[in-house]
């Protein structure tokens, strides 16, 4: 509507008019912006701190797929899907593996894992204190670091050492009966404080073969491209029926948990925007009120209702940009003396437990955050400006003409 | 030719019964000047703010240009409004914040005009009203003759067939009373506008094409 260039004008007129006033409830409105933009900044800040650290300590980009039970079937891991898991975009490598366990002659319980030496290398890439990758099909296993130590301590088992695995099998009936299986400690990984750290690992075809069956695969292993895309891949999985794991999780569950943090503090901050908004509808309805008269007349010289409404409006719209700035820069501020005055603060207060804010900010104020800040100032002006607009609009022009 | 205002018994009676308006029925040529007589109470404005589609009659009917009027249709009471009538209000009624040109050229903003022209109509009614030197003053800074001839040229901005004025010299002295009032007349007579003017001024009523009495609510001198 070419109207509203000119309505913007107009109502432009009446809000520099009143400045004081204007700029008055407008700051009232910043202020509740001023409270939500620190606080969310705050809890994002934290959140952002919280992640960075989960990266820093553990291996986002691989995902560990298991089968799932859905409907009460059981969804077991067959070639077919690690096929399809290999197409999803992002997806790096996909090794499937088995998991079984072994004990030795005294006893000692070791956790099996079976991958292609291929695969060992790209998911895991493996660097050696000793020794190597071990051959296809062979009986060679590579021994992660802890259970390295703990088989020379109680077993006397060194690096390159030839030594007797039990293995398990139940029959139909329950009845245990034991196999033996010749292994050689091929190669001794260095420590790398992940789960390979505690297994035993062979190639995949050896444990294949020590079962009769065809059985499915226990799991398999992802390498996605970048941290980024670990949730779609892992959405991508789960829409194979199966299920996926791994330290993305824990961002999960820290995003889930800083959502409602910030939600709470959010909703705290947004009752200084209720008394806000409350100023912006007495304004207008005092702004109403002192203009009726000229309402009046205007709609004898051909307003109608929608155009009186639209006048009232566009100067609520006004007043919520002004506020939505004022409360973003407010709150800029917030988030600097949150930044510096209160982190130098909480160091002070905490010490080590905190050190990690000492390289973060406290609060992080993003676009989105301001951007979101300013259309919820303009959002809440208009929907207040809805009583004061219509009671304007609903005025008699008789009786608001002879209003004095 | 035909007629600009018909009304054909138009009563009115206030919410809390008070008869303010009794059976009216006249009708008024296009260019007509009428003048509307009649004590205080005896229900001048309603008449005309009932005419000038502001308000509502009890019964009866109007008929505006050709347009039969619809009261409980606000969209067309608002065109005829916009496209028919024009108002002089005794309290002139400027807004104050406006500037005289801004002032003239209000109605078009409801009735859209490019600014251009929007401007140039408003600045050559001031100028044809002697007031050309006078487009960027606020009301504020004009006297009460001159405001009212800023009033007039609003009213006309929208070149509508029909004018509507409740006492327009009400607030003035004598002598600015009748330039107001001759000036009227000679738009009357240039532009072919119907005037319909309520005045307390009995003298008024000896220039007009037409005058009217309202006594209790009944027209006389129709
Ligand atoms: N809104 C209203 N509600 C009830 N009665 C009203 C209303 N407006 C006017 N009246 C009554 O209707 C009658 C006519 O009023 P109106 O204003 O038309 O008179 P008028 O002739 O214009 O008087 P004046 O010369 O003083 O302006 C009066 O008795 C008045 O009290
Ligand atoms: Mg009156």
């Amino acid at each position: 509507m070419k109207k509203l260039a000119d309505f913007a004008r107009l109502s432009a007129r009446q809000v520099l008019k009143k400045r004081m006033r204007v700029f008055l409830t407008a700051f009232g409105i910043a202020i509740g912006i001023a409270a939500v933009v620190g606080m969310v900044s705050f809890g994002e800040g934290i959140r952002h701190q919280a992640i960075e650290t989960i990266k820093e300590q553990s291996d986002l980009t691989l995902i560990e797929v298991t089968g799932s039970v859905r409907d009460e079937t059981v969804i077991p891991i067959t070639e077919s899907k690690v096929s399809l898991i290999r197409e999803i975009p992002h997806v790096e490598a996909a090794g499937p593996v088995y998991r079984v366990s072994f004990s030795t002659l005294h006893q000692t319980y070791i956790d099996v894992l079976g991958i292609s030496a291929e695969d060992l290398r790209v998911l895991f890439t493996p660097v050696f204190s000793a020794g190597d990758l071990y051959p296809a099909g062979s009986n060679q296993v590579v021994i992660g670091h802890e259970l390295a130590e703990k088989l020379q301590k109680y077993e006397g088992i060194r690096q390159g050492d030839l030594f007797t695995a039990i293995i398990r099998d139940y029959a139909p009936n329950g009845a245990p009966s034991d196999r033996k299986l010749a292994i050689r400690s091929g190669g001794t990984l260095r420590e790398r404080e992940d789960q390979l750290d505690s297994l035993l690992i062979m190639d995949r075809d050896t444990i294949h073969a020590l079962s009769n069956e065809s059985v499915p695969y226990n799991a398999v292993y992802v390498r996605v491209d970048n941290p980024e895309n670990v949730l779609t891949v892992a959405g991508g999985i789960q829409s194979l029926g199966l299920t996926a794991n791994g330290a993305f999780r824990q961002i999960e569950t820290v995003n889930r948990f800083m959502d409602l943090v910030i939600l709470f503090l959010s909703i705290f901050a947004a009752i200084s925007l209720v008394v806000g908004a409350l100023m912006i509808v007495n304004t207008m309805v005092m702004s109403v009120y002192e203009r009726t008269r000229e309402i009046g007349v205007s709609m004898a010289l051909g307003a109608s209702q929608r155009d009186v409404v639209t006048l009232i409006l566009i100067e609520c719209l006004y007043i919520g940009m002004i506020g939505g700035v004022l409360g973003d820069l407010l709150g800029i501020l917030f988030s600097y003396v949150i930044n510096t005055a209160g982190k130098a603060y909480l160091i002070s207060q905490t010490g080590e437990l905190f050190s990690a804010f000492a390289r973060y900010d406290l609060a992080l104020v993003t676009p989105e955050i301001l951007l979101s800040g300013f259309l919820v100032a303009v959002i809440l002006s208009l929907v207040s400006g809805i009583y004061p607009a219509l009671q304007a609009a609903r005025l008699n022009p008789v009786e608001a003409i002879r209003h004095t | 030719m035909p007629a600009t205002i018909e009304v054909d018994r138009l009563s009115k009676v206030y919410r809390g019964g008070v008869p303010a308006l009794a059976e009216a029925s006249f009708t008024i040529e296009k260019g007509e000047f009428v003048t509307l007589i009649g004590r205080s109470g005896s229900g001048k404005s309603t008449l005309l703010n009932i005419l000038g589609c502001l308000d509502t009659p009890t019964s009866g009917s109007l008929v505006l240009d050709g347009v039969p009027v619809n009261f409980r249709d606000p969209s067309q009471l608002v065109s005829i409004r916009r496209q028919k009538i024009g108002f002089v209000f005794q309290q002139f009624n400027l807004l104050p914040h406006l500037t005289a040109q801004e002032n003239v050229e209000y109605p078009m903003l409801f009735n859209y005009h490019e600014p251009k022209i929007r401007a140039h109509t408003a600045g050559e009614l001031l100028t044809s009203l002697g007031l050309g030197d006078r487009k960027h003053h606020h009301p504020a800074e004009l006297s009460g003759g001159e405001q009212q001839r800023v009033a007039i040229a609003r009213a006309l901005v929208s070149n509508p067939p029909i004018i509507f004025a409740d006492e327009p010299t009400g607030n003035l002295d004598q002598k600015t009373s009748a330039d107001i009032f001759s000036l009227m007349q000679e738009i009357s007579r240039v532009r072919k506008t119907t005037f319909f003017m309520v005045t307390h001024e009995r003298e008024f009523g000896e220039y007009a094409d037409r005058s009217f009495r309202l006594i209790d609510g009944k027209v006389t001198g129709t």
